[in-house]
């Protein structure tokens, strides 16, 4: 989108003042690398390749979820449901595999993909039907989204009666805990998903008109732009990669818990707004996303590292969050 | 304190710079302004005159130079500060809150209190008192989003004499209002001036200069050009200082063909919201203008035949074809383009830089195999900036930072690139300078030349008649005549927009 020059003065800006945007420009690269610095000198065993697979592997969760939240995000609205929609799907998904009652548990590794689909589609389904009642009865998506993340908590609750789901068909494993190689798969569907992700929003008519939607609705609706179906859909995707997301969580904890997922909703949030996308700046990238997902990651895993409360964690990330937005406003 | 003949100017700036990125709003603009005058300051978009307002106001920061007020140098960085020196600024966007009162608007911020809560039965006495003040008909405890504009701008008014402003600036103040409108505004203003008040008018309106003014300022591309008491200008001569040329023709020469007809509309209506059926024809190379008075339904007729509003009844024949426009993309298909009238609401994506706008309507013939190809895309916009000869630095320059005239290009630009049979203006002159419209012209005669439907609405008579081989009039959602030739003259089609004349006022 932007042209990229690595430092760029504009005309009649005081030196001072274009050095403070350029690095405001690069803050997030500056700061990853100032933490990897920071870290690694004070323990050994940050910057080890065990750890980075740990930390990727850490992040690919909301990572994931972090996804589909962009887009919804680029066209300036909000899935407050994403972490309610990923712990639907994962219980759903470990109910159909569960072993003696789960329908699909004795179809091996079809019976397994067959679950998966069906676990994410019905939170596609779920997003879809949320961008349907936002674009065309015009609640408003922080609405929507926040009322249907209750139902379905409760839903998942109720499928579940509050016990965790256990007991599935051990192959199920793969997904959450499996490896290509040395490398663990929920770390290859992460970055595959984003490549995908990427090449939509840069090169595809789709992708693009999030940024047209986002920032001026009636100008792309007079463009002729499908606002309404573009809309739904973008709230379809961001339903699919939180339940996909869920569907991960719940194979690596090999249990469907009912109220897994807390916080990968926010998560994702933070992330994407780490990242650097705002729809009223006409900003946004795939890989912003990735990157703030990898620094909320990264606070967490260094924390643990160097033995710190974990509770501490949650003042570093919100800091940050909000520390991050900030730099990004004094850019403009 | 200063000496003599200083003590008499209450506003004098000093070689004021303002630089924005890419451009110098501002370069070493000096002139001084006596206590109760009422000065035009005037210029084209982008000479300046808005951002040098600003900077008064507060609203911007100056880079360089100096601003005195009273003989004092003032320091003015916020709002408030221009405020507390006594300046009021009244915007084109009013400054309100819509659910609020009257007297709350006056006094935000400065609520009269009493044991520490708000004295509302002070506060409306007080509001009140100025509205009785500068004779106005609204009450304390109206909610302002019940008010016209022109009420709306009488409370902003309002709220600058309760400030006890000695400054009072107005940006294009008659620009929503009308003709009676106008002519109460201009009472309240004289009426404050006697009262020692100093005003500064930013128009475009040379009648009204003539008619309220006592001097003028014209800046021209960021830089003062010449400043004189209005008896001793002529209107040639202050529009050559604005355009920095003698304009010898306004409209270009039209060499367009009329050929035959294509666009035919039956009937055309949305149910007798806005628009009762409507029908008329369009031939190809033919400049059609719609005239009518605001709210006519103009637009809404337009909207409609771009499948953007619900069509409720009627037909639209393209090529003699009968086709069903559903929506926007429809229409597209259909070889329909409609630069829309709110170039900056509707037109643009302000936030996005000028090459996704101009293919934002059509990525089609950028599409390698399933992909947008980038390469492409910029070849493409390369051939509208010149063909339009749209000035910006780069095609990644945010449209938000490019001028009026250079933002319509660019809305004009968007439609070229899905090149439409019909192409469809609404108001594509308004708020852009002499320069801009004359190459809008061009750009519009050059269409009709390659022979594509051109249907040109607009609130501006004299710029249909100079424009329009054939012009239809719309009145109260209705087609109420149309006039060719001889015919179209100011008076002919004022008749028809108001249909028993007189009506003039009224039907707003």
């Amino acid at each position: 989108m932007e042209q990229i020059r690595l430092f760029e003065r504009r005309k009649g800006e005081t030196s001072a003042k274009a050095v403070v945007r350029n690095i405001s420009n690069y803050s997030l690269y500056i700061l990853l690398i100032l933490m990897i610095t920071l870290v690694s000198m004070v323990s050994q065993d940050f910057f080890t390749v065990d750890n980075f697979v740990n930390l990727f592997r850490q992040i690919s969760i909301s990572g994931v979820a972090a996804i589909g939240m962009t887009f919804i995000m680029l066209i300036d609205e909000i899935d407050l449901s994403a972490g309610a929609n990923a712990a639907l799907a994962g219980v759903i998904a470990c109910m159909l595999l569960k072993e003696e009652i789960g329908i699909l548990a004795s179809y091996g590794y079809a019976g397994i993909l067959a679950a998966i689909i069906i676990a994410i589609g019905i939170s596609a389904l779920c997003g879809a039907l949320c961008g349907i009642f936002h674009t065309y009865l015009k609640i408003p998506s922080f609405i929507v989204t926040l009322g249907v993340s209750y139902i379905y908590k409760g839903a998942a609750l109720l499928l579940t009666n509050a016990y965790p789901v256990i007991g599935m068909t051990e192959k199920f494993e793969v997904i959450g805990r499996g490896y290509i190689g040395k490398i663990p798969v929920p770390i290859i569907i992460m970055f595959v998903l984003y490549f995908i992700a990427w090449f939509v929003l840069k090169y595809t008519k789709f992708g693009r008109s999030a940024y047209a939607i986002g920032g001026n609705t009636e100008a792309a609706q007079l463009s002729g732009i499908p606002v309404k179906r573009n809309k739904v859909l973008f709230f379809a995707i961001g339903g699919l990669t939180a339940g996909l997301a869920g569907v991960i969580l719940a194979s690596r904890m090999f249990s469907g818990q009912p109220t897994a997922c807390a916080n990968t909703g926010l998560e994702a949030i933070a992330a994407v707004t780490i990242g650097g996308t705002s729809a009223k700046a006409g900003r946004g990238r795939m890989w912003g996303t990735l990157l703030g997902s990898l620094i909320m990651g990264m606070i967490s895993n260094a924390l643990n590292i160097m033995k710190i409360s974990p509770y501490y964690q949650f003042v570093a990330l919100g800091a940050v969050l909000v520390i991050a937005v900030a730099i990004d406003k004094l850019k403009d | 304190m200063k000496v003599g003949s200083d003590a008499d100017y209450i506003l004098e700036f000093k070689g004021i710079g303002k630089y924005f990125p890419g451009v110098q709003a501002l370069k070493d603009v000096s002139f001084t302004v006596r206590k109760g005058e009422i000065l035009a300051l005037l210029g084209e978009n982008g000479a300046g005159k808005s951002t040098l307002m600003k900077i008064l106001a507060g609203a911007y920061i100056k880079d360089e130079g100096e601003i005195y007020i009273d003989g004092k140098p003032a320091d003015i960085t916020c709002p408030e500060d221009s405020e507390r020196l006594g300046v009021a600024i009244i915007y084109q966007e009013f400054n309100l809150v819509p659910g609020l009162t009257v007297a709350e608007n006056i006094f935000m911020r400065r609520q009269p209190k009493k044991n520490g809560m708000i004295d509302w039965k002070r506060m409306n006495q007080m509001a009140q008192a100025i509205i009785d003040e500068i004779d106005i008909n609204i009450r304390p405890t109206d909610i302002v989003n019940t008010l016209t504009v022109a009420e709306q701008q009488m409370v902003e008014i309002c709220k600058a004499v309760s400030l006890n402003s000695k400054i009072l600036i107005m940006d294009e103040p008659t620009s929503a209002l009308t003709e009676s409108e106008t002519q109460k505004l201009f009472n309240v203003v004289r009426s404050l001036n006697k009262k020692d008040v100093t005003m500064i008018f930013i128009t475009h309106r040379m009648d009204e200069v003539f008619e309220i003014c006592t001097n003028t300022v014209i800046l021209r591309d960021g830089q003062f050009i010449t400043a004189a008491p209005i008896s001793e200008l002529t209107l040639d001569q202050i529009i050559e200082y604005i355009v920095g040329r003698s304009l010898t023709e306004i409209y270009p020469e039209r060499d367009n063909e009329i050929g035959e007809e294509y666009l035919e509309v039956r009937n055309l209506t949305d149910g007798g919201k806005r628009v009762h059926p409507s029908s008329f024809v369009a031939h190809k190379g033919e400049i059609l203008g719609f005239a009518g008075l605001v709210g006519a339904g103009r637009t809404e007729l337009m909207r409609l035949i771009f499948g953007a509003d619900k069509i409720k009844g009627g037909t639209v024949l393209i090529g003699g074809k009968k086709v069903h426009i559903r929506n926007e993309k429809d229409a597209i298909r259909f070889g329909i383009g409609l630069v829309p009238e709110d170039r900056r609401r509707q037109g643009l994506v302000l936030a996005l830089n000028v090459r996704e706008n101009i293919i934002m309507a059509n990525y089609e013939h950028q599409k390698t195999w399933f992909y947008l190809d980038p390469q492409k895309e910029k070849q493409v916009c390369a051939k509208y900036i010149d063909k339009l000869l749209i000035k910006t630095p780069g095609q990644t320059q945010y449209a938000k930072f490019l001028s009026g005239g250079n933002q319509q290009k660019i809305a004009v630009a968007k439609w070229l690139n899905c090149n439409p049979d019909i192409i469809i203006l609404d108001e594509p002159t308004r708020g852009i300078d002499v320069n801009a419209k004359y190459e809008i012209y061009n750009i519009i005669i050059q269409l009709a030349r390659e022979g594509k439907v051109i249907i040109f609405v607009s609130s501006e008579l004299p710029e249909l008649i100079g424009m329009c081989d054939r012009i239809i009039v719309m009145h109260e959602g209705k087609i109420s005549g149309e006039v060719t030739g001889g015919e179209m003259n100011q008076k002919s089609i004022m008749y028809l927009a108001t249909v028993e004349g007189g009506k003039a006022n009224g039907a707003n």
